[in-house]
C-alpha cells in the first residue's frame, strides 16, 4: 500500500472514527490562578492552553483607541508540540497568520466599547500538535475570555472539516490533514445567531462539495457549542459553591 | 474467525465460495498487513464486498469490549492473538451463544495458547485447518487437494526459510540466477528521485519473445516502452506485476540484434529512441489464479511443471503426489514465489476443471482465465436466489396487481407497442411506440418501453447481489450465462406480446424536425402487440404486401408505425452525424448449430436497416435518461462516457490511407466521421477494406466505460463515437447491471421520494460501482471473444480433419518485417503470416508460384525479400524474389486479396488456435495490374479446376491425420460433418500423441513451426 487508506471501505478512519464524529473534547477553565482569565483545552491529542490578560492599559500607549479597547494575540507553539523538536521564531508567518485571524474573529463578539484605551491581551500555547490548530485555539480562547470575565454578544466555536476520498470528514487530525492535498478547511461560527466569524481552507476542494463540507463543519461547530456550554455552566457552578462556603 | 497465520498460509481456501460468514478481525488484517501480505488483504477485501459471502470486517482494536492492551513482557504475537481470541469471545457472547464461533489457528499456536484456550468459558471452539475441513468439507475433495497442496507449499517455504540441510536436497543448484532485488523502500526514493522508473511489466508476444515495460509519461518527456531484453534482466517479474526498472545500454551479445528485429516489429517507437532496461524490484504483485496443464516427462516425481494457458506466463513449478490424476487435466494453479535461484516460479495445484480439450472444460478454462467465475456450476442460480420471486408457468402465469397498474400510467390502450428482436429472443427487454402528437404541425410522440427490471429485484435483495457480482450476462459462442434468474430474464420481465407487463417508459415529444420538445420518464404498464424480428419489421419498411410470420390485418397495423418510426430516427440519426457521430462496425461473428451441437456456419453479422432504427431508439432513450440524471443528481449520476481518442494512436490508420494515396484528417470526430466517409465512397464495393479501415479506427480509440457523474466535469462526460453530450445504459436492465442501476436513479429521481434516497447511493457507492461494472464487462468480453476463437478452431479443425485444405479468401490488414497480418472476413479470423523465421530465415511457401494447398510447407530456397521502407514501420508492399523459379518476383501490397489455407496447430496446453498459411494471391484478383506484373505463370498454374489433385491427398493421408480417420477416403466426400464432441475427443487425441510423440508428428504445421523443424 503506497498511499495510506484514510478511509476504510467499512467507513472508518485512521483513528477509528467514523467521518462524521469529533475528537473526544476535555477542556477546563480557571486552570492558572495568576492570570484573569485562562482555560486548558484538548481535542483529541492536539492541546492548547489560553491565557488572558486585561483589560488594562495598552503597552504601547499609541495604539490605544479612544472609544473601545484593542484585542491583542500571540500564539506560541511548544518546541516539543511535534514529533520533531522544533523551535519556532516568533515571527514564523504561520503562527503570525493564526493570531491575527483569532483576533480579528474575536474583535467581532467582545463588546469592546466597553473598555475604551485599554487592551485584553491573549496568548496561546500550542502544547501537542495533532492537527486543527485553529479551531482548538479558537475554542480555547472563548473559554479564556469567559473565564476573564470579559463581555461578549456570543460565544465562538471552530470546527474543521474536510474531503477525503469524496466523503467530507470532521474534525481532521493530523495524520489526515498531512496527507497530500487533503482540502481542509476552519468556520468559526456565533451558535446562537449562526453566523460565521471566520472561514479558512486550505488546499483546493470542488466548488459543488463546499457547501456539503462546510454544513458538516457547522453542525460540528453546534456539538462543541454544547460541550463549552457545559463546561462553563460547570465552572460557574463550582465558583457559585466557592463564594456560599466562603460567605 | 480464521487468525493472521492461518490467512497468511491457507486464504485460498477462504476464497472458495463453500465458506460463507468468515470474521476478519481487524488485528489479523494489521498483522497482515505489517508482513507486507498486501495481495492478501486485497483478497479479504474482496471477500468481504461480496454480498453472497455474508463476511465481515470487524474493528475489534477500536471497539471498547474487546480491545486489548498489550501487557508488560508480552510479545507482539501474543498481543495479537489474545486480541483475536478476545474478539471471538465477544462474539459469541454478543450472539448470546446461539451460534457457533470457530477459530481457526496454526497447530503450533493452539499449543502456544493452551492455558488461553482452556480459560475461556464462552464456548469459542478453536482448531486447525485441516480439522475444520475434515469435519464439515469432508466428501468434498477439491477442497481438501486444495489444502494438501497448501500445505505441503508452506512446509516447503518453512524449509527453504529455516534453511535446514533439507532444502539443499530440494533445490540441486547452489548458484543464483537471478540477482536479488532491491529493498521496497529503497525502491521507492529511488524511483521518487527519477534514478529507476516505475511502469507495468507486459510480455508482449510471448512467442517472440518481446517484454517491454510502459513508463507513464512525467516530466515533459513523453511515454515511452522500455524494452527488458532477456531472462536474467526480466528477474522473475510476471506478466502485469509493476516493477521498477533501471535502464542499461544494449546488450552486446550473439542474439541481441534478433532482439532487435523482434521490438522492430512490435514496438512502434523509432529505433533511435528505444531503450532497454533491467528489472530491479517488483512494486506490485498481480498475480491471479491460472490454468494450466502438466508437462509431460519422464521423470516422475513430486515436482512437476505446470504449462499455463496463457502464453505470456512462465512454466510454474507445483508439487503433487499424485500427477497421475491430474495429468492429462486442465487444471488451476496458483504462483506462491519465485526464488533467486530457481528458473520457474513456485506455485501449488488448486483444483481440477476438466480433461484436456473437453468443450466444457475449456469453457471452464475461458472463465477462470478472466475471471469470471471458478467453474460454469457456480453460474446457476440456486433454489434460496429463487426465493421471494415471483412465479409465471403454464399453469399460473404472472399477472400485474390491480394496485401496481393503479400507481403506473397505463398505457395498454392508448399506445400501440411492439417489439423488434433477432429471431427466437427470449429476454426482451425493450418495445417502441410510435403516435401522432399534433397531425398539423407533424409532432409525434416516440415511446422507448423498457422492461421494470427494477420493480422486481429490490436493490440489496440476494438477486440483487448476485447480478451486481456478475454485472452482466456473459455471451459465450454456444451458451450464455444470464444474470438474471430465467424467470425473470426470459418470463416476468421479459416484454412478451399479448400479455400485460411492467415497463420504465421515455416518451420523447418530437418535432417536425427532428427536435426533442419534450421528454417523460416514468412507470407504466404496457402490452406490446406483437414480437416482430429485424428481418419482419425490414419487410415492413420495404412495402413488401405479405410478411412472413405476421398475420396481414397486424402487418398493415403496423406499418405506418413502423414507416413513421422510420422516419422521426432517420431524422435524429442525421442530426447526430452532422455532430460527428462515427459509423463504426465490428465483425461479430455468430455460430450457428446443428443438432448435438455441431457448428453448422459461421456467419458475420450484417447490419439491416432495422437495426439501425431500433439501435438508434435506443441511443435517444440512453441520452435522454443520460441528461436528465445528470441535472437531477450530477454527483451520483451513473454515467456512460467514450473519451476522445490520443491522435498518435491513429498511426496505422494514417499510414494504410497514405499508402492507398489518402491523406484523411482526424483531429476530431466531426474530421473522422468525414474521412471514414470518404473511404467509403472510395472503396464502393469493397467492403472488406472499409471495414479494414474502420476497424483500424476503432482500434486507436479509448475503451467507452461507465463513471459517476462528479467524477469529471460536464464537457469530459460526453461520448466521443456517438457524439452525444450525456450517455448511460439504460436500454437493457435484464443483460446489464448498470441499467439496473440507472433505472433506479431515474425512478428515484423522477418521484422525488426522499424515502428513496438510498437509491440514488452516495458517489462513493456508485464509483465503487463503475469500477467493478466496468472491469466485469471487460472481462466478459474477452470470455466472449475467447469463446469465438475457441470455436474459430473447432470449425476449422471439423473442416480439416479429414485431410481436405480449407482454403480461403484473405486480405493483407497489416505489413509487418516478419509477415502479414491476414484477415478473413467470411469468418471473422485473423491472424500472422510469416515468412521469416525467428533466425532471420526466409521461408517462401512454393504454394506461391504453383498455388497448390499442398505446397505450402516447401520453402522455396534461396529465397530472397525486399520491402520498400526501412524496417520499424509498416510496409506498404513487400516482394519475394525467388532465384530460380517461374515468375522470379512475386509481390503483395497492403489489402491485396490472397488466398490462405487454414488449419489448426495441435497443442497439449494451450488452446489450439488457427494458424494460416500462404497460398498465393486470390485468384479473383481485383488488381490485374499485378497480374500482368510478376506472376504472369500464376494463371496457367492455378487452373486445375478442383483445388485437391489426387496426389496431394495421398500425401495427406500418409502424414497421418488421415489414418486416425476411421473412415477411408471415399467417406470424405460425403457431405457428413462430424459431432463436434466427436472432433474435441478425436482432436484431444491427435494432440496428445502428437507431443509425446514427436517424430510421428501429424501433418498440421503451420509455416512457422515447419520452417523450425527444418532448420533444427
Amino acid at each position: 500500500m503506497s498511499r495510506l487508506e484514510l478511509l476504510s471501505p467499512e467507513g472508518l478512519r485512521v483513528d477509528g472514527r467514523r467521518a462524521n464524529e469529533l475528537r473526544r473534547i476535555a477542556c477546563k477553565q480557571s486552570v492558572l490562578s495568576d492570570a484573569d482569565g485562562s482555560a486548558y483545552y484538548e481535542q483529541g491529542n492536539t492541546k492548547v492552553l489560553a491565557t488572558v490578560y486585561g483589560p488594562c492599559e495598552p503597552r504601547n500607549k499609541g495604539q490605544a483607541l479612544h472609544d473601545r479597547c484593542i484585542v491583542h494575540v500571540e500564539f506560541t507553539v511548544a518546541p516539543f508540540s511535534t514529533s520533531e523538536r522544533r523551535q519556532r521564531s516568533r515571527s514564523d508567518k504561520r503562527l503570525l497568520e493564526i493570531a491575527s485571524g483569532i483576533r480579528q474573529a474575536f474583535e467581532a463578539v467582545i463588546i469592546s466599547t466597553t473598555y475604551p484605551r485599554s487592551e485584553i491581551s491573549i496568548y496561546l500555547h500550542l502544547l501537542q500538535d495533532d492537527g486543527g490548530n485553529l479551531q482548538a485555539c479558537i475554542n480555547a480562547t472563548t473559554l479564556a475570555l469567559i473565564d476573564a470575565g470579559i463581555p461578549m454578544t456570543d460565544y465562538i466555536c471552530a470546527c474543521s472539516a474536510g474531503y477525503i476520498d469524496e466523503t467530507p470528514m470532521l474534525d481532521l487530525n493530523h495524520l489526515e490533514e498531512a496527507s497530500f492535498e487533503t482540502p481542509d478547511l476552519t468556520i468559526a461560527v456565533l451558535p446562537r445567531s449562526g453566523k460565521a466569524t471566520l472561514l479558512q481552507m486550505e488546499s483546493r476542494l470542488p466548488a459543488d462539495r463546499l457547501e456539503e463540507t462546510l454544513h458538516l463543519a457547522t453542525e460540528g461547530c453546534r456539538q462543541i457549542h454544547k460541550l463549552l456550554d457545559a463546561a462553563v455552566q460547570e465552572n460557574t457552578g463550582e465558583l457559585i459553591l466557592k463564594y456560599a462556603n466562603a460567605i | 474467525m480464521p487468525d493472521a497465520k492461518t490467512l497468511a498460509w491457507y486464504i485460498e481456501i477462504f476464497q472458495q465460495p463453500e465458506f460463507e460468514n468468515l470474521i476478519f478481525t481487524q488485528t489479523a488484517l494489521t498483522a497482515l498487513g505489517n508482513m507486507e501480505y498486501t495481495r492478501t488483504c486485497r483478497m479479504l477485501r474482496d471477500i468481504v464486498s461480496d454480498p453472497r459471502r455474508h463476511s465481515v470486517f470487524f474493528y475489534n482494536e477500536i471497539f471498547a469490549a474487546t480491545r486489548t492492551l498489550r501487557r508488560a513482557g508480552e510479545s507482539l504475537v501474543d498481543r495479537d492473538w489474545r486480541a483475536h481470541f478476545t474478539c471471538s469471545q465477544w462474539y459469541r457472547r454478543h450472539l448470546e451463544g446461539q451460534v457457533q464461533i470457530i477459530v481457526l489457528a496454526d497447530q503450533e499456536e493452539m499449543g502456544r495458547y493452551r492455558s488461553l484456550i482452556e480459560s475461556d468459558e464462552t464456548g469459542v471452539v478453536v482448531m486447525g485447518v485441516e480439522a475444520f475441513l475434515q469435519e464439515n468439507f469432508s466428501s468434498n475433495e477439491s477442497l481438501l487437494d486444495l489444502f494438501r497442496s497448501l500445505h505441503e507449499a508452506k512446509v516447503e517455504e518453512l524449509l527453504t526459510s529455516s534453511g535446514s540441510t533439507d532444502h539443499r536436497t530440494l533445490t540441486k543448484k547452489a548458484g543464483k540466477l537471478y540477482k536479488p532485488y532491491l529493498k521496497r523502500e529503497e525502491m521507492e526514493t529511488l524511483v521518487k528521485s527519477g534514478v529507476i522508473y516505475r511502469g507495468v511489466f507486459t510480455v508482449r508476444d510471448p512467442r517472440k519473445d518481446l517484454v517491454t515495460v510502459r513508463l507513464a509519461a512525467e516530466g515533459g518527456k513523453p511515454e515511452r516502452e522500455v524494452i527488458i531484453p532477456d531472462q536474467a534482466s526480466r528477474n522473475r517479474a510476471i506478466h502485469n506485476d509493476v516493477v521498477a526498472i533501471r535502464l542499461i545500454p544494449l546488450p552486446e551479445e550473439p542474439g541481441a540484434n534478433n532482439i532487435t528485429t523482434t521490438a522492430n516489429a512490435l514496438t512502434d517507437s523509432p529505433v533511435e529512441e528505444r531503450c532497454y532496461g533491467e528489472v530491479v524490484g517488483i512494486l506490485q504483485k498481480n498475480w491471479r489464479l491460472y490454468v494450466a496443464t502438466i508437462q509431460q516427462e519422464g521423470d516422475q516425481g513430486t515436482y512437476h511443471l505446470a504449462v499455463p494457458l496463457d502464453s505470456a506466463i512462465p512454466k510454474i513449478r507445483i508439487r503433487h503426489r499424485d500427477v497421475g490424476k491430474i495429468m492429462d487435466q486442465r487444471i488451476v494453479v496458483s504462483i506462491d514465489g519465485w526464488r533467486e535461484d530457481s528458473q520457474y516460479p513456485n506455485g501449488h495445484f488448486v483444483r481440477v476443471l476438466g480433461e484436456l480439450h473437453n468443450l466444457d472444460a475449456e469453457i471452464n478454462a475461458i472463465l477462470v482465465e478472466r475471471g469470471i467465475a471458478t467453474s460454469q456450476s457456480v453460474l446457476t442460480f440456486s433454489a434460496k436466489h429463487l426465493e421471494g420471486l415471483p412465479v409465471d408457468t403454464p399453469d399460473s402465469p404472472w399477472r400485474p396487481t390491480e394496485e401496481e397498474i393503479a400507481r403506473r400510467r397505463d398505457l395498454r390502450t392508448t399506445h400501440t407497442v411492439f417489439s423488434i428482436d433477432p429471431p427466437n429472443c427470449e429476454d426482451i427487454d425493450d418495445a417502441l411506440s410510435v403516435r401522432s402528437v399534433d397531425a398539423e404541425h407533424g409532432v409525434y410522440e416516440l415511446g422507448i418501453h423498457i422492461a421494470d427490471v427494477s420493480h422486481f429485484v429490490p436493490a440489496g435483495s440476494l438477486v440483487d447481489n448476485e447480478a451486481r457480482a456478475r454485472a452482466t450476462t456473459v455471451y459465450l459462442a454456444d451458451r450464455r450465462f444470464n444474470m438474471l434468474p430465467e424467470v425473470l430474464s426470459e418470463r416476468v420481465c421479459s416484454l412478451r406480446h399479448r400479455v400485460d407487463r411492467y415497463a420504465v417508459s421515455v416518451l420523447c415529444t418530437i418535432g417536425p424536425t427532428g427536435e426533442i420538445k419534450d421528454t417523460w420518464f416514468g412507470r407504466t404498464v404496457i402490452r406490446s402487440c406483437c414480437e416482430m424480428e429485424y428481418t419482419q419489421a425490414q419487410a415492413l419498411l420495404d412495402d413488401h404486401v405479405k410478411v412472413d410470420g405476421l398475420d396481414s390485418a397486424l402487418a398493415e397495423r403496423l406499418r405506418p408505425a413502423v414507416r413513421q418510426l422510420k422516419e422521426l430516427l432517420t431524422l435524429i440519426r442525421q442530426r447526430r452525424m452532422a455532430n460527428g457521430a462515427l459509423e463504426l462496425d465490428s465483425t461479430e461473428v455468430k455460430f450457428q448449430f446443428a443438432k448435438s451441437h455441431e457448428i453448422k456456419e459461421i456467419q458475420t453479422k450484417e447490419t439491416i436497416e432495422a437495426h439501425r432504427v431500433v439501435e438508434e431508439a435506443m441511443i435517444l432513450a440512453n441520452n435522454e435518461v443520460g441528461r436528465f440524471l445528470y441535472q437531477r443528481c450530477p454527483g451520483v449520476a451513473l454515467l456512460r462516457n467514450h473519451p476522445p481518442p490520443v491522435l498518435a494512436h491513429f498511426r496505422r490508420f494514417l499510414r494504410a490511407a497514405e499508402a492507398k494515396g489518402l491523406e484523411l484528417d482526424v483531429s476530431t470526430n466531426q474530421a473522422l466521421a468525414q474521412s471514414l466517409r470518404i473511404v467509403t465512397k472510395l472503396f464502393g464495393k469493397q467492403r472488406e477494406i472499409i471495414r479494414l479501415f474502420k476497424t483500424m479506427a476503432t482500434m486507436a480509440m479509448m475503451e467507452a466505460g461507465y463513471v459517476c457523474g462528479h467524477q469529471l466535469s460536464a464537457p469530459d462526460l460526453a461520448h466521443y463515437g456517438l457524439a452525444l453530450d450525456f450517455y448511460t445504459h439504460f436500454t437493457s436492465p435484464i443483460r446489464r447491471y448498470a441499467d439496473l442501476v440507472v433505472h433506479r436513479q431515474l425512478l428515484a429521481a423522477v418521484e422525488n421520494n426522499p424515502s428513496d434516497a438510498y437509491e440514488l447511493g452516495t458517489s462513493h457507492s456508485v464509483v465503487d460501482l463503475c469500477t467493478h461494472l466496468n472491469e466485469r464487462t471487460r472481462a466478459a468480453k474477452l470470455a466472449q471473444s475467447d469463446s469465438t476463437e475457441l470455436f474459430q478452431g473447432l470449425y476449422v479443425y471439423q473442416r480439416t480433419r479429414d485431410g481436405t485444405p480449407f482454403v480461403v479468401e484473405a486480405i493483407i490488414a497489416e505489413i509487418q518485417p516478419h509477415g502479414f497480418k491476414v484477415w478473413v472476413p467470411r469468418y471473422g479470423i485473423q491472424g500472422m503470416l510469416y515468412w521469416q523465421t525467428r533466425d532471420g530465415q526466409v521461408q517462401v511457401p512454393r504454394s506461391v508460384i504453383t498455388a497448390q494447398p499442398g505446397d505450402d510447407e516447401q520453402w522455396l530456397p534461396d529465397a530472397t525479400v525486399t520491402s520498400d521502407l526501412a524496417a520499424g514501420d509498416s510496409l506498404e508492399r513487400v516482394r519475394f524474389h525467388l532465384p530460380g523459379c517461374r515468375p522470379k518476383v512475386v509481390e503483395f501490397e497492403l489489402f491485396d486479396r490472397i488466398q490462405v489455407s487454414l488449419k489448426v496447430q495441435p497443442s497439449r496446453s494451450h488452446r489450439q488456435g488457427v494458424t494460416m498459411a500462404l497460398i498465393g494471391h486470390s485468384r479473383h484478383a481485383s488488381q490485374p495490374r499485378k497480374e500482368a506484373r510478376g506472376k504472369r505463370g500464376q494463371a496457367s498454374l492455378s487452373s486445375p479446376k478442383t483445388p485437391i489433385t489426387a496426389d496431394a491427398i495421398r500425401a495427406l493421408q500418409r502424414k497421418g491425420l488421415g489414418a486416425d480417420h476411421p473412415s477411408g477416403p471415399s467417406s470424405r466426400h460425403s457431405q457428413r460433418v462430424p459431432s463436434l464432441y466427436e472432433v474435441m475427443n478425436a482432436f484431444r487425441q491427435a494432440s496428445i500423441t502428437s507431443v509425446s510423440e514427436k517424430e510421428t508428428r501429424p501433418m498440421n504445421h503451420t509455416l512457422r513451426s515447419g520452417g523450425a523443424r527444418t532448420s533444427r
